[in-house]
Order: structure tokens, then C-alpha cells, then sequence
């Protein structure tokens, strides 16, 4: 239950990002969250809607891309979702399989409004 | 027109960055640095107050512990081992910055074995690298054996369990051999051992394990 030092963290970093870049109000912060990044998505939009109106005002929206946890097994090679967090490759039941994708937590992109428009 | 900044940037890049220093630092100078993370009350304290008995004369030891209030584990350890208080505020977890300027406030940099005592939790320590060379989940027989499969990422992050309170084992529903099952259907190459605090069995052949893991470090 870190969401919220997350999401704090994500404003600071997307308010020194837009600040390097003209300045303009944030309108969209398209955040990657994997299954196995140890934070929940639903909290983390909630922290959101709690700390960015205040923060970043309350244009800017939160999108959140789910990346599911994935792994390469390093016995066949192959490429593997991982269910149930049952790391156990399906096709030669090796358990030496490596996570690939699942744990990130990333911010993709931001979305500035152009400096002098006006919503 | 809206302008798009791509920006592809780890959320805790900064933190990562800082811990993978701090660990190449640790590991430069031959301390063996072992993050202990657990349920509350599942033993960390008393283990290290075992620990720095059986070991700590012949074994620079120290701990960081990491407490959401209150400095009582520091003062347990006190009398044993060098220690510093992490007082999180209220935080479930620690994080490298604390850990950091614990590890300065020691003075200390002839150590050859800093344990993090993590707060107590087996949620949240998961997901924040302390630096750490070693990370050892311990798991005490009173929460029952089904606890790795509940708990993935702290498990498939350790590379070490502790079955603590063995000692209870007579009276409590847990089967070692299944929780070891359960997390190593997580974690195929984790290390277990078993320990009682109290009968002190299990203790000697967890100190051996981290004076081998030491070894590793200071070859």
C-alpha cells in the first residue's frame, strides 16, 4: 500500500518534465504499471484523483497501460505468460524462466497543452 | 495542438540507481549487506539478537532497523550489535535513501555484515531494492505454510527463507515440507533453513549460511 508515495513521486517527475518543456498544463501522463510491479492500479488512480488536481491541476488525466507478467524460459526458449504467479514454463515444465516484462512501472509519455492556448 | 513528451522513464529509476551504488559500494569493501523481511512478529529481532551472539565477536556486525514507530527493537538489540533506528512515519516499507544515511550514521566502514531489519510486512518491502546482497524472507510457523504462494513477489525476490519458531512446530498445523514447496514453485533456487530462537536450534547453520554468503563477498 505505497500508492500514494508513488503517485507522488509520478508528479514531481511529470512536473519537472513539463516544466523542461515549455511549461505547458499537463493534459495527459500515460503510466505502464506491471502485474508484478507491487502496485495496484486501482489505488494508484485514486491516489491520483486525490493529489494531482492540487498538484498539476485537474485537467490532466491518468491512463494506465496493464502490462502483463511475462517470461522467457531458459530451458526451451520459449515465450511465456506467467498465471497464478506459477513460474513454471508450460511447454517443458522448466521452472528457469526469467521475467521479461511485468515489473516495470514507467512513465511512457506525457501530454502538454501548448504554451498561450487556453483550454 | 497538444505536445507529446516521450519519456520511457523507470518511475524508481532513481532509487534503483541509488541502491545498485550503495550495493557496488558494500560490496567493494566486503560487507555482506542481507535485507531481512517479514510478517510482524515473526522473529527478525530475536534472530539477530541470536545471531550477534553466536557471531558477533568474531564478526563485525550492525544493524539498520526499520520501525514504523517506536525504537523498541532498536533497544532490544542494543545491548547485542551496533544499531540504528530507521522511524519510517508511518511508511510500510524502507527505501535506499533511509537505508543510506542509517548506514552514515553508524560510522562504521570496516563491517562485514549490515542487516537491514525491514519493516515488519510482506507486502510493500517487496518492491523497494535496499542495496542489498542478500534478501531473506522469513517466515514463522504460527502464520501457516500457505503464506509463499499468498505473498509471490517477496518470495520469487528472496533468495533465502527462514522457517523461524520451529519450536512451535508441535503445535501448530504447518508443514516445512509443503512451505517449501509452495515458495519454491516461486522461487525454484531459494535457500531454507530452519530456526527456533528460543531452543536456539537451526541458529548455528543459519550463521554458517551467512558466513558462506560472506565468503562470496570477501574473496
Amino acid at each position: 500500500m505505497h500508492e500514494y508515495s508513488v503517485v507522488r513521486s509520478l508528479l514531481r517527475q511529470v512536473q519537472e518534465i513539463a516544466r523542461s518543456n515549455g511549461g505547458g498544463a499537463i493534459e495527459t501522463i500515460r503510466l505502464a504499471i506491471g502485474e508484478f510491479s507491487g502496485v495496484e492500479c486501482t489505488l494508484v488512480e485514486l491516489a491520483f484523483r486525490d493529489l494531482a488536481p492540487e498538484k498539476i491541476g485537474r485537467q490532466a488525466k491518468l491512463e494506465i497501460q496493464n502490462i502483463p507478467l511475462e517470461a522467457k524460459c531458459e530451458n526451451c526458449q520459449q515465450n511465456i505468460i506467467i498465471t497464478n504467479y506459477q513460474f513454471c514454463c508450460p511447454r517443458c515444465n522448466s521452472q528457469q524462466v526469467r521475467i521479461t516484462a511485468g515489473d516495470e512501472l514507467t512513465i511512457i509519455d506525457i501530454e502538454l497543452r501548448e504554451v498561450g492556448v487556453n483550454a | 495542438m497538444n505536445q507529446t513528451i516521450t519519456v520511457n522513464r523507470d518511475l524508481k529509476a532513481d532509487l534503483k540507481e541509488q541502491a545498485n551504488r550503495f550495493r557496488q559500494r558494500m560490496s567493494d569493501q566486503g560487507t555482506l549487506v542481507v535485507n531481512l523481511v517479514s510478517s510482524p512478529g515473526a522473529g527478525k529481532t530475536s534472530l539477530l539478537q541470536r545471531t550477534a551472539t553466536k557471531i558477533g565477536d568474531e564478526y563485525r556486525l550492525a544493524v539498520l532497523v526499520g520501525d514504523l514507530a517506536t525504537d523498541r527493537d532498536a533497544e532490544r538489540l542494543k545491548p547485542y550489535v551496533p544499531v540504528q533506528q530507521l522511524t519510517t512515519g508511518g511508511a510500510c516499507h524502507l527505501e535506499i535513501p533511509l537505508v543510506e544515511s542509517g548506514y552514515e550514521r553508524l560510522n562504521q566502514s570496516d563491517l562485514d555484515i549490515l542487516f537491514i531489519e525491514n519493516v515488519g510486512n510482506l507486502v510493500c518491502p517487496a518492491s523497494h531494492d535496499l542495496g542489498e546482497y542478500l534478501r531473506v524472507t522469513l517466515l514463522s510457523v504460527t502464520e501457516g505454510d500457505d503464506k509463499p504462494g499468498k505473498y509471490p513477489k517477496m518470495f520469487r525476490t528472496s533468495q533465502a527463507m527462514v522457517i523461524t519458531k520451529s519450536d512451535l512446530l508441535p503445535y501448530v498445523p504447518f508443514d516445512v515440507s509443503s512451505a517449501v514447496e509452495d515458495a519454491r514453485r516461486i522461487q525454484p533456487e531459494l535457500d531454507f533453513l530452519t530456526t527456533s530462537s528460543q531452543t536456539l536450534a537451526g541458529v548455528d547453520e543459519w550463521c554458517e549460511f551467512l558466513v558462506r554468503q560472506l565468503r562470496k563477498i570477501q574473496k
